[in-house]
Order: C-alpha cells, then structure tokens, then sequence
C-alpha cells in the first residue's frame, strides 16, 4: 500500500514537470528563436504558450536574461526580421507575452547605437523622435533595413500606447514618400490599403508592410484607444490656451448681457420711477392744490362755505389714502 | 432699441403708448406715457412765440367746447380734411400745422422723459369712425410734419376693443370663445361718443357698424353744468356785473365744474366754490353752488337720453336685437356717471356690460398692441359692382389686407355696355350689409353710383367698360370708370370703407 502511495506521488511528480514550462526553458526558447531554430513566431507562441499555462504567466523577465536576449539579437543582423515576425504576431497571441516582448523591444531599440532612442517616453517625445528620426534618413527613398527599423518603432510604439493607428500611417507614409513628388492626398486620410499600393516595387517592403498592416487590423481596438488618448493628451496641452480664450469671451460676452441687462432694468426702473414721481407730482400739484385752495378759500369766505372746506378735504383725504393704497406694494 | 407706439389722438385728450419689455416679469405690457398721470388735453395754445401744447395750454384755457377759442385751439384734429385754413387769434393757419405741434409735442414728451432711446418715428393712431378719408390724408401729413409716420389707422372703439382683450389673461382663446359673436363698443368721451358693432369671423375683428354723436360728449355735460351755476349765482345776485369776470376765473371755473360732475358720480350731492370770480368787492364776487345729482341729472337727461338712444340706432341699422350682443364694452369717462351707467346696464343688464378699469389708457394701450402685435386691417366687406344681369360682381373681395404706410392696392373689372341707348353707362357700387354674407341673394348696402358716357349708337355689348378700384394708405377707395370706344372717364371716392382687424395668432 505504502509502495503503491509513492509511485503515485512519482507519477504526480512527473505530471508537473511536464506540464509546468520551467523558466530555464523558457529563456531558453527565446534564444533558440533568435539564434537558430527558425520556427515561425506564431507557433513559437503557440509551443512557448502551451507550457506556460499556469507556471510561467506572471515570471517577471529577469534582467540578466534580458540582457543575454538582447546580446543574442545584435549577434544577428537579420534578427529585425524575427523580432518583426514576433511583434506582427503578438496580438494573436492573447496579452501573455506583450509584457516581456515591450520589454524586449524597448531593450533592443535602446541597445541600437545607430538611434538616439528618447530616454523620456511619452506621446509627444515619441511621436517626435519617429518623425525627426525619419526626417534624419534624408530625402532619398528609404532603405528596407530602415524602413524595418520604422515598423519597429511603430510596433513598439503601439504596445506601450505610444502611437496610435492615424499617426503610424502618417510616419510609414512619410517614409514611403521620400523620393517621390507630394501626391496632394493627405497622408492622415490613407487607408491601409492605400499605403500598401502607394509602397514601392520591393516585394520585401511589400511584404513588411502588408504584414504590419495585417496587425494594425488586429490591434484596431487598442489603436483607437491609443488615438483617444492621443486626442485626450493634445486637448490638454494646446487647447488650454483656445479654452482660455472662449472662456474669456463667454465671460465678456456674459458681462455685455448682463450689463445691458442692467441698463435695461436701470432704464425700466427709472421709467417707473419717474412715472410715480410724475403722478404724486400731478396729484399735489392739481387735485391737492386746487381742493385745498378752494377749501381755504372757502373757510376765509363770508361767511364761511364749511360744506365745501369738508367736501374737498374728505376729497383730499380720500386721494392721499388712494396714493398710500397704490404706493404699497412699491414699500 | 426698437419701439412700437400707439397713438389715442383723442378729441379732448391724447395718449401715447408703447409696448416694452417688463425688465421684472419679462413679459411685454404697455406702459403709458402720461403727463403726471394724467392724459395730455388736446390743446395748443398759440400765445408766445412757440405753441403751448397740453395740461399748461389747458390751465389756460377758459372756454368749453371744441374748436378755436382766440389763441387756443381745442381739438384741433375736428378741423382736418377742411379745404379752409382756420384763424387762430387772427392768424391763418393750416390745421394740419396745428396737429403737427400737438403730435410734435406728444412725440417729444414720450422720448424725453421715460423711454429714452426709443425713437419714436412710427406709430399706430385711431381715429374716430366718423374721420373721412381727407382727413385721414391730412393727419397723415400732420404726423409726416411732426416726423412720425403713421403706420396703420386704426378705429378708436376697434383699438379699445383689441386692448381690453389684450389685458385678458388668454388672448388666443378669448378670440376663440368670441367666434361669431357680436360685441359693442360704447365709448362715451369728452368730445364725441362712438359705437362700433363688431364681431369677430375667422379670427378677423370686424366692424359691422359704426356710429358717432359729437353733440353729447363730456363736455357739453361742464358747460351745461357751468350755465347752471352761473344762472344760480344770477339768481343770488341779480344784479352782479359778468362783464367783471377776473382773468382765468373761467378756465377755473370750469375745472371746478368737472370736479364737480366726478364728485357726483360718487356724492348725492356737492358744492363748488369759486373765489374772486368777479372783480367787485360784494359778496357777488365769489361763487357758491350746491348741486345734487338728482338736480344734474335731471339738467342733462336729454343728453342722456340721446347718447343712449345711440344704441338703439345702431342696432337698428344692423338689423339685430339687443339680447344677440355677447356684451358691451363701455369706455371714456362719461361712463362712471351713475345715470349712464344704469341706462346701459338697462340694456344689457349685469353681467354683459363690461366696464374696464383704466379705461382712460384703453384706446392708447389697443393702438399700441396693434402696432406690436403688426395685426393688420383688412377689407371686412368686398367692394362691389352690379351688373347687367343683376348679379354682384367682385372687384375688391374681403379680407384683404389693407395698405400701410406708402402702400396701395388696386384692381380692376372688364366689362360691356348692354345697353347704350341712353348713351350711359351706369354703375351701382356696393357692399354686402353682413361680412361674409356674400351670396347673390343677400343685402347690400351701396357705396355710390355712378354713371359714364357711352356711344349711344353702339351695339349693345360693344362698348367695352374698363372699372379700376384703388385703396390708398388713407384707406380712401378711388374707383374710376373708362369707357373704351368714347374714351370718357369718372371717378369717385369711398370713404367710408368698413375694415375688419386680423387678430394676432387666429391663422
């Protein structure tokens, strides 16, 4: 019984291993990659996944390794092309491996002494640095070892939401421009298509950019992301000022009303004012002087009109209270 | 800022209006442009250099009536549409000049006091129904004078009509409970009384009938009340010397007479004092009456009598009965008194005599809203000819809209001589008595006839007749008849033309 309990643990043991990818043999996959099994990247995603199901997800990319990989890539030249292979299958691949491949990327461009990759790494310096980096290859057309070099900074670019789909087809066609005459189309409105047939006779450039364009067309989702962000990232940087600026004439344009607003009231106020200023004016000086100068002069008569003193005082009396009734609500 | 101003140039006061913006409520109403509260008298006194116009020309003044009084001129606008010029303390003048200071002065008066920045330039203003069409031209060119151009004409009654159901909460559905029936505008002021018959069609207020007294007006009731007194004091004092009548004792008098016939209105009975009327040291130099309303009354019931028999009359002439009245609109301050007030609720009993408070402001307030609301005046009645073969023929039909300031309309008929003989051609023109009730069968009511010569020896149906109809902005129809062949021409004038009022809101 206590025989039959081992072997199992043994068994148990076994299953583990081969299920398990263990981290030796995942590093060393990556160097067989680059360095002589020349297997596709997709199913090197596909063999590499299948091990690491469980085991491998969250290993953190240990930083000598790093370095090792990135050795191992510069001791090949054609290694862009397997890096590339990589990057246009990294989506298909699920989000297990952009971490380490962003990383990777990052190191390798850095590594690269031919570009003055920016230490910063934000929208605008990126965008900048693939634009004047573009503009540092001269006016000729572009070379494919360059053109390579483009679609991995726009790989790049795109894992660490850098660059987003508008902006990538504007640098490639940029790039693909030099050495052409301005064909008057706006590069920002090309479609993938559009850059594709615009692409000059090399059937490898061809090929490169169909297969970038074949991975923006699956990274859409993130690139519109990345565009929002970008929109979201230039609002708040050059429109403050234009924001200001509306803010500035609303607010003027608030205080025109509200000071026209004003002398209207002022202008409405005055009116009743002088309207109720001309009324008790009107009322002293007509009905209240001419009753009680006849009153008065009819106390001083001989003899003396006392029904017409009474009459017109009850008149005057009756007057003021009708005044004092309507100046009540003013009160 | 943009204004809309009615004008009430009224026989004894004026009023201007102008519709505003109430900066508290936000809501537009009528605010009345008044000297001290008070309406601005229909006076011009030409006693220095410039006119005196208003309650200052009217403290001046000591006779009743309308009309020239040496330099003053009360009512000048009785004299519009005279071909005479009138002497005002023995200078010529032209009426239309006299208006012009009186409209001037209104003008000046409502820009520089309260609504500052409003250019007063244009302006509805009524007039009484019995203004013909030369008079309306010449108040036209008075107010051009005074740099106001008179936008629409509007009816005195018609204007206090449109004001006292603009003052209702809702306008719109007033309009639309009052379909079809008949309402009376009783206006009973200083100088005239006026009845207008109106009803309202289609959301059009229509004057079915008009009627105007200028005998019985306020004024006739002060002086009939002054002569009372006097005779009194008279009586008192046989022997007292009226040639020694103290400068402005009258216009005092006067004045006091007017406080007086109010002061009744509300008293059984009231005394009136006036000291220092004659300059002679006895007792005779004061005046001293008490009057009783039964006594007043009694000395004014045939003006009573008259202006209320107006009723009478004017449904007489529609052709309807008292009880088919929806109610009567009574308006103008001889209104308050209590023997006209029992008269008309005779008539129409409690519940349909309307009497509005603020009636004084009405018509002002009426014209006012007619200019703001831009309801427009349309023919109530088509202008018509009779044919040959006794039937109505249409020139002008009803409700068109009538022309503004520098508009005009016009339309014309063919037609041909059926029988020549007598060597004329004769035309009946005509209106329907009931508006919209147009049908070949129903009564007419003729405008003029009028008859053009024609070749006698012509065939009948050969001479052709070409009728012209032309309104004016005077809202003066000049008709004109051509015969072809002969190549005579006669032309005549309407004046009288029957206008209906297209209320805001009824399309």
């Amino acid at each position: 019984m206590e025989k039959v309990n081992k072997n199992a643990g043994k068994i148990a043991k076994t299953k583990k291993v081969k299920n398990v990818l263990l981290e030796t043999d995942f590093n060393k996959a990556w160097v067989d990659f680059f360095q002589s099994k020349k297997i596709p990247a997709e199913r090197f995603f596909k063999n590499i996944a299948a091990g690491t199901k469980k085991g491998l997800k969250d290993v953190p990319i240990n930083v000598s390794f790093k370095e090792e990989l990135v050795t191992v890539y510069f001791s090949r030249s054609n290694n862009i092309d397997r890096l590339l292979d990589l990057l246009q299958n990294v989506h298909s691949s699920g989000k297990q491996f952009r971490g380490f491949l962003t990383d990777l990327c990052e190191s390798v461009l850095r590594g690269d002494t031919s570009v003055s990759f920016p230490s910063r790494m934000d929208l605008g310096t990126f965008q900048e640095f693939i634009f004047s980096w573009i503009g540092s290859l001269g006016k000729r057309k572009i070379k494919i070892a360059d053109f390579k070099k483009l679609l991995l900074f726009l790989h790049f670019g795109s894992l660490k939401a850098l660059i987003g789909h508008t902006t990538a087809r504007e640098a490639i066609n940029t790039a693909l421009a030099k050495g052409k005459k301005q064909s008057g189309v706006s590069c920002e409105k090309r479609s993938e298509l559009e850059l594709l047939l615009q692409c000059p006779p090399q059937q490898e450039l061809f090929s490169c950019l169909l297969a970038y364009s074949e991975s923006l067309l699956l990274s859409e989702d993130k690139s519109s992301r990345i565009e929002k962000k970008n929109q979201k990232v230039s609002n708040v940087g050059k429109p403050k000022e234009s924001n200001l600026n509306e803010l500035i004439e609303s607010l003027q344009r608030e205080n025109k009303e509200k000071t026209e607003e004003l002398s209207e009231l002022k202008e409405a106020c005055q009116f009743q004012l002088e309207e109720l200023k001309g009324q008790i004016r009107g009322m002293m000086q007509d009905e209240i002087t001419r009753w009680l100068s006849m009153a008065y002069a009819a106390a001083n008569a001989e003899p003396p009109r006392i029904n017409v003193v009474r009459e017109r005082i009850e008149d005057t009396l009756k007057l003021i209270e009708k005044g004092k009734a309507w100046l009540q609500p003013l009160g | 800022m943009a204004a809309t101003f009615g004008i009430d140039f009224g026989t004894t006061n004026s009023l201007v209006t102008v519709i505003s913006t109430d900066i508290l409520t936000t809501k537009k109403r009528p605010y009345v442009l008044t000297h001290e509260g008070k309406p601005h008298p229909s006076v011009v006194w030409y006693g220095g250099t410039d006119p005196v116009v208003g309650k200052e020309a009217k403290d001046h003044l000591s006779q009743l009536g309308l009309g020239v009084f040496g330099n003053f001129v009360r009512s000048p606008k009785i004299f519009l549409g005279s071909p005479y010029s009138i002497s005002v303390g023995g200078i010529k003048k032209e009426a239309s000049d006299v208006v012009a200071d009186l409209l001037g002065f209104l003008r000046k008066e409502a820009t520089s006091s309260s609504f500052k920045g409003n250019s007063f330039e244009s302006a509805v203003i009524t007039i009484p129904v019995t203004m013909r069409g030369p008079a309306r031209a010449e108040l036209r060119f008075a107010a051009q004078k005074a740099g106001i151009r008179i936008h629409q004409f509007v009816h005195e009654p018609l204007a206090a009509l449109y004001g006292y159901l603009r003052r209702g909460k809702n306008f719109g559905q007033t309009i639309a409970d009052l379909e079809r029936r008949l309402v009376l505008v009783f206006d009973w002021g200083g100088g005239t009384l006026d009845l207008t018959l109106c009803q309202v069609q289609n959301g059009l207020l229509m004057q079915i009938a008009n009627l105007g007294d200028t005998e019985v007006g306020g004024d006739a009731f002060d002086l009939r009340l002054r002569n009372l007194i006097r005779r009194k004091h008279e009586e008192n004092f046989p022997n007292s010397d009226w040639s020694l009548v103290q400068p402005n004792a009258d216009a005092r008098l006067l004045q006091a007479c007017e406080d007086l016939k109010i002061g009744l209105s509300e008293h059984s009975k009231r005394s009136l004092f006036i000291s220092d009327y004659l300059a002679t040291p006895g007792p005779e130099k004061d005046i001293y009456a008490e009057i009783s309303r039964a006594e007043f009354e009694e000395l004014v019931s045939d003006l009573i009598i008259k202006g209320i028999e107006n009723i009478r009359s004017l449904l007489e002439i529609a052709g309807i009965n008292r009880e088919a009245i929806e109610f009567c609109l009574a308006t103008g301050g001889m209104v308050a008194m209590p023997a006209i007030q029992g008269s008309l609720r005779e008539i129409f009993g409690m519940n349909r005599l309307k009497m509005p408070e603020s009636a004084a402001t009405l018509i002002s307030e009426g014209a006012a809203w007619i200019a703001h609301d831009e309801a427009r005046l349309q023919t109530a009645k088509a202008i018509e000819v009779l044919n040959a073969g006794n039937t109505f023929v249409e020139i002008i039909p009803s409700g068109v809209n009538l022309p503004l300031a520098e508009e005009s309309i016009e339309k014309s008929v063919d037609m041909y001589c059926v029988d020549p003989t007598d060597g004329y051609a004769k035309f009946l023109f005509a209106r329907p008595k009931w508006p919209g009730k147009e049908a070949q069968g129903d009564e007419r009511i003729p405008y003029t006839l009028m008859s053009l010569n024609v070749d006698s020896q012509s065939k009948p149906f050969f001479e052709r007749l070409h009728v012209k109809v032309r309104i004016d902005e005077n809202l003066i129809a000049e008709i004109r008849a051509l015969s072809l062949m002969r190549g005579e021409k006669r032309e005549a004038k309407i004046h009288d033309l029957e206008f209906g009022l297209k209320l805001k809101g009824s399309d």
